[in-house]
């Protein structure tokens, strides 16, 4: 039959991917509340006050960013989709309310058709400021003659401090007029405008409309335009375009560009109080909202700002690493690298370098090691006194590191090269690399793969039962085949990667045979849905087809991450040949760790480990289940069980034990109380799969997630991706169906996220139910989150600090970082980037590879590796890409290197959306961009440059010129530079010794908080 | 009697709504008399006093009187909404030097600045293009202060679609207001539609030859340009 064999074809592909979705269980009541199946009442009182306080924390920023991905989206919609007059005034007149308005909660989104002509006033109260004013008001009603007396729009006017009304308007155009600013034509117009024999507001030709704000609307309007006027013609100050007097003629207001504003946009963060030490030394990690992928300057800024700031990873190794290969410390990602580097291949170069006893392992001399020296420098400094002071301090620190220095220098290059090119730090056929690499190759094939149909995996496993092959058999096939070329080269040190030849390769050879019948088993399934649904398995695929299979694939999304950590880290105990006494202490050390020391701060206290639990759905069952490389069961129940028979009693900290029971209540395991072994067996695994998530989250604050999405990264948890997988409720493939694109996102956008349009659909919300409950909220919120198709075509990009300095916000890496309470203006604009198509440099020693440049291509031509054609926009919007480890299309806009030099190459202008926060000065802890201002510019210029060069020179004399000597001494007083610019950004200055004198005496402001240190001309 | 009265009080309301709706009507329908030509053809009224700022040669050309309101500049593009969005980045180098590293390093350039606010004898060379739709045609307004002709008397204009196939020409020095000399090229110019962009319009000491350059920063020249 041939259709059996299509389908056992199909199954055996996707049962590869199927595994992981066993543990994405919906079964537990913390989960379901989060996930909005469930009432908050099922959780525990203690539990239901903690998720209440992050909840009101979590609505508004679910609000904000609906209210921002609805804007974006609207726009790339309008401008793509929307392809007559008659569709896009459609659009606006349904969508939004009479006052052009739509609600998400107390965010405000007020659409714009217009860009007219903006005039920046610093301050309305100030002379300057209400002369500009003036004059605008002058130059609109030359425009509304000139216009024939039509009804004009003239300026937008953004204003920093509005405080205004028609009195003081017209009393300082009064002494105006009188000034040698006003020339006669001057003086007549402001005659017209400010009636001098009338005193009434409503005899004069300029009226104010409305409470107006910082940011208002200049428009003119004939006599007789509306009734309360009928004698004289108008000039209106007025909140927003909505008014009577703004409406103009189609053909003069270039209706054709639309924008909108958001207004009281927040996303939340409990900050607390950074300017302690406690804070400032151990930092919290900021909730950031990013496009595609952050860049990865700004990311590793982040990772090594004070707000991820974590001693210990910051100095340990990467020291070392600027200490051998470059004396720019400032530079981070060249420290970052080499601190990656040292990271893995530490062990070696220390045991040669600092030669010590066998007892200790070289990473715990290096620490020990440099744990001493840091306690050295911190008590000599603070003792120092002034620069002659600190310049003492850092000497001695610097020779100890000579000693170091020198051990360093005498490894062989073959050896740290060969340290590299391996990857893996060791050498050797062990039973870890076996299971690293496995696990690698999973992964890899994981990504090929399309994710989304593994929903369908839960009865291959069935159907092979029947068929008397195991899945695991051919998965394993897979794998080895795999492996065998690509690591036996991986061994030779030629190459870290398999390529997509040698995948390509090994999928032919173990899956060709089904090859043909996998396509004609696709074509049938979508021509007989029905039919097929009800052969195999009707409730199955009801269930996950739908909703389920939507909020699986983003559970999956969001945890397939860990589970690799998680599988990697079960290897290691359970299968690379260890003895019980071996694994048990690798346990004993694990289970005995106080969650400070595991998790740091962040996750201290009981609240934080319960979110952070709470993110993810686990099915503890399940894990005793999965397959594992060998064949075997990955962590079999058996095994575990015999494992955990012979620990008497666990020895869990105190508040690591009562954190993991209680979210076992939450998971409704209630018959672990009567089961020790079971019991034991879930808080082995809960804490396995604890740390694996703690440690993904540490290590991908910005992990790529392709294009058309954005992810929200709490400190928590990997991101949330907002993507066109959350459309829940919205059903592509029936609308898709539909001819033009206004219909097929016609319910989209009406019913995105919890919104509101006035006037239209909120009286019946109130009807139907006068609070919703929060979960409710979430349900309704995440169904209609998400992209378009369309805005793959567009870039991101944050505006604000571009008007300003060019090098500050690259416009192809989209950020906002919470707490980010704001205004929000987004409009559509066009960017230039620069630079070429250009071939992958795959790096050929560690030095090069600092270099190495990763292939670029231009929408529009052929793309060997994705073996297709990447349309671009509109057949004249073409623009560079990369594709990301996920195969995902990451879009590029590199400003001009001017240091490499200017030539006539042409540039690539793209269309883009732009999104310019303008920030709300009453939240004092407000970030939401990384800004500069010329204060920290010049302590940037001192702490992270001149220190460092300074403390490299002088260290480097100290040990006869010696250029690594010289190198090591820079990063050092990099390091402390560096201390120094923290604490001066966050208000902790008097914690450093000897700064705030420093940096008085250099002219610097200390006082104060220079966080958020954004641009000060007020845009 | 009383009935007459109302009805002459009715007859007399009547009569004032009747006039009152006439007046209305005529309001609405009488054609508008234009005092002033605020949006004009000739470029010269667009480069407008700054009557508020410290120094009072100041000027400033109006991006949005030339262009009835269609246009703005920002920082360093002309954004034009006429049938959809166009876009016109502005960009230069001083005797060499690009205008982003002043720009980086002081926020401001103190040789060369480029944007639609002059001050004609400062001692600093200030330049600006402005492109705008004339007719079926598309043109660039080339504006120079005074600094520039003083600096760099010799200055060229280089033109086209495809800068394979350029146009070279003289700037003309012989328009003249405010202390800002006024220039303009007009042509089938579509390189604005395209991206990546291979035309553009380039103002100063350059010439077919100067395109060859692999690194400008090696020359000493200063040009300015829209691409």
């Amino acid at each position: 039959m041939p259709m059996d064999n299509a389908v056992k074809a199909i199954l055996v592909i996707l049962t590869i991917v199927a595994t992981i979705g066993m543990f994405a269980s919906l079964t537990s009541p913390a989960v379901r509340v989060l996930m909005g199946f469930a009432d908050e009442s099922t959780l525990d009182d203690n539990s239901k006050d903690e998720y209440i306080y992050s909840r009101q924390m979590n609505e508004e920023t679910i609000n904000s960013i609906n209210a921002l991905l609805f804007s974006i989206n609207s726009i790339a919609h309008y401008d793509t989709n929307l392809k007559t007059q008659t569709e896009k005034d459609a659009f606006t007149d349904e969508m939004f309310s009479v006052e052009q308005e739509r609600k998400f909660g107390a965010t405000t989104v007020r659409y714009t058709l217009s860009n007219i002509e903006t005039v920046f006033i610093e301050d309305l109260n100030s002379d300057e400021g209400r002369e500009t004013l003036i004059d605008a008001l002058i130059r609109c009603h030359y425009m509304f003659e000139d216009n024939g007396k039509k009804k004009t729009r003239c300026f937008g006017i953004e204003s920093k401090a509005a405080s205004l009304n028609f009195g003081e308007l017209k009393s300082f155009a009064t002494n105006f007029r009188e000034t040698n600013s006003c020339n006669e034509n001057c003086k007549e117009t402001i005659d017209t405008l400010f009636n001098p024999l009338a005193l009434a507001s409503d005899k004069q030709v300029v009226e104010i409309d409305g409470s107006i704000g910082n940011n208002f609307v200049i428009c003119a309007e004939p006599s007789a335009g509306d009734i309360s006027h009928v004698w004289t013609d108008r000039v209106y100050l007025s909140p927003s375009l909505s008014h009577h007097s703004c409406d103009v003629e189609r053909e003069a207001r270039n209706d054709d560009v639309l924008g909108m504003k958001i207004e009281d946009f927040y996303l939340k963060q409990d900050v607390g109080p950074i300017s302690t030490l406690e804070k400032f030394v151990k930092g919290y990690k900021p909730n950031i909202l990013y496009y595609q992928m952050a860049d990865p300057v700004i990311a590793q800024d982040f990772e090594a700002a004070i707000f991820t700031f974590d001693v210990w990873d910051v100095i340990k190794w990467e020291l070392i690493g600027s200490a051998l290969f470059d004396f720019i410390p400032a530079m981070k990602p060249v420290r970052k690298f080499a601190g990656a580097w040292l990271k893995s291949t530490g062990k070696e170069i220390v045991q040669r370098a600092v030669k010590e006893g066998a007892e200790a392992t070289a990473e715990e001399i290096g620490q020990q090691w440099f744990k001493e020296l840091f306690q050295e420098v911190g008590e000599k400094l603070s003792n120092a006194k002034g620069i002659g002071g600190v310049y003492n301090a850092l000497k001695s620190v610097i020779e100890r590191v000579q000693n170091v220095v020198q051990g360093i220098k005498n490894i062989p290059s073959s050896a740290i090269n060969k340290a590299v090119t391996g990857l893996l730090g060791e050498t050797g056929e062990t039973a870890t690399d076996r299971a690293i690499r496995v696990m690698t190759v999973k992964k890899e094939i994981r990504r090929s793969l399309k994710l989304e149909n593994m929903f369908q995996g839960e009865f291959v496993d069935q159907y092979l039962k029947a068929a008397g092959r195991s899945t695991s058999e051919l998965q394993e096939e897979f794998v080895e085949k795999l492996s065998k070329e690509s690591f036996d080269r991986m061994a030779k040190g030629q190459s870290g990667e398999i390529t997509e030849q040698e995948f390509q390769e090994a999928f032919e050879d173990v899956f060709g045979q089904y090859k043909d019948e996998m396509g004609e088993f696709y074509e049938y399934y979508l021509k007989n849905p029905r039919i097929v649904t009800e052969k195999y398995n009707k409730e199955f695929i009801e269930r996950f087809s739908g909703d389920l299979g939507a909020q699986m694939l983003k559970e999956i999304r969001i945890n397939s991450r860990i589970w690799s950590k998680f599988e990697l880290r079960l290897n290691r105990i359970f299968n690379t040949g260890i003895g019980p006494e071996e694994q048990l202490k690798i346990v004993r050390e694990l289970m005995e760790e106080s969650p400070d020391e595991v998790f740091g701060e962040m996750l201290s206290s009981r609240n934080d480990m319960r979110r952070f639990l709470s993110s993810f759905s686990l099915d503890l069952d399940a894990f005793t289940k999965i397959p594992g490389p060998e064949g075997k069961m990955l962590l079999g129940a058996g095994d575990i069980d015999t494992f955990i028979s012979k620990v008497d009693e666990f020895p869990l900290s105190a508040k690591y034990g009562a954190a993991l029971e209680t979210h076992m209540k939450d998971l409704g395991i209630k018959e672990i109380v009567g089961n020790p072994l079971k019991k034991k067996r879930h808080i082995l695994i809960l804490g396995l799969w604890f740390l694996s998530a703690k440690e993904v989250s540490d290590e991908e604050i910005f992990h790529p997630i392709g294009i058309n999405s954005f992810g929200y990264k709490t400190s928590i948890s990997t991101p949330a991706i907002f993507d066109d997988y959350l459309r829940k409720d919205w059903d592509y493939n029936k609308e898709k169906k539909k001819k033009d694109e206004d219909n097929k996102y016609h319910d989209y956008f009406l019913h995105y996220g919890d919104s509101v349009i006035p006037g239209v659909n909120d009286k019946k919300e109130e009807e139907e139910e006068e609070e919703p409950s929060y979960e409710e909220q979430v349900y309704v919120t995440e169904k209609y989150t998400g992209t378009i198709p369309a805005l793959r075509n567009y870039f991101v990009a944050l505006i604000k600090d571009q008007r300003r300095f060019w090098f500050d916000q690259p416009p192809d890496r989209f950020y906002l970082v919470a707490p980010c309470k704001a205004d929000v203006n987004v409009q559509l604009t066009q960017i230039e980037c620069w630079g070429k198509p250009q071939e992958a440099k795959k790096p050929t020693n560690l030095i090069s590879s600092l270099f190495a440049k990763e292939a670029k291509y231009a929408t529009g031509t052929f793309n060997p590796l994705l073996d297709k054609r990447e349309e671009h926009f509109d057949g004249k919007n073409q623009m560079l890409y990369q594709v990301d480890e996920n195969k995902d299309i990451i879009k590029l806009c590199d400003k001009k290197n001017l240091w490499e030099g200017i030539t006539f190459d042409d540039p690539y202008t793209p269309m883009t959306i732009t999104v310019d926060p303008v920030l709300d000065r009453s939240l004092e802890m407000n970030y939401c961009y990384e800004g500069i201002d010329e204060q920290m510019m010049v302590a940037n210029v001192l702490l992270n440059y001149a220190i460092p060069i300074a403390g490299g020179l002088i260290g480097g004399a100290a040990c006869g010129g010696v250029p690594i000597c010289l190198f090591a001494s820079g990063a050092i007083s990099g390091a402390i530079g560096g201390t120094a610019y923290m604490a001066l950004e966050t208000g902790a200055v008097d914690k450093v010794p000897g700064l705030s004198t420093f940096m008085n005496t250099m002219g610097i402001q200390t006082a104060g908080y220079h966080w958020p240190y954004h641009s000060s001309r007020g845009h | 009697m009383k009935k007459k009265l109302l009805i002459t009080i009715i007859a007399v309301l009547v009569v004032l709504l009747l006039i009152f709706s006439g007046y209305v009507v005529y309001q609405k329908i009488k054609p508008r008399e234009i005092k002033h030509d605020y949006y004009t053809i000739e470029p010269e009224p667009w480069v407008e006093d700054t009557p508020f700022t410290d120094e009072e040669n100041d000027v400033k050309i109006s991006v949005s009187r030339a262009t009835r309101s269609k246009s703005k500049f920002d920082i360093d593009k002309q954004e034009i909404y006429d049938k959809g969005l166009k876009t016109l980045f502005s960009n230069g180098l001083y005797k060499g030097m690009p205008l982003g590293i002043a720009k980086a390093i002081l926020n401001e350039s103190t040789e060369l600045i480029i944007g639609p606010e002059m001050d004609p004898d400062d001692g600093v060379v200030e330049a600006f293009i402005l492109g705008k739709y004339e007719e079926d045609e598309f043109a660039f307004y080339i504006f120079l202060d005074e600094d520039w002709k003083k600096q760099i008397p010799d200055t060229n204009i280089l033109y086209a679609n495809d800068l394979d196939e350029s146009t070279v020409r003289k700037y003309d020095f012989t328009s003249y207001t405010k202390g800002i000399y006024i220039d303009k090229v007009k042509g089938d110019f579509d390189w604005f539609l395209s991206s990546p962009r291979k035309g553009g319009v380039f103002v100063g000491e350059i010439n077919k030859e100067t395109l060859d350059i692999e690194d400008l920063r090696l020359t000493n020249l200063t040009i300015i340009y829209v691409r």
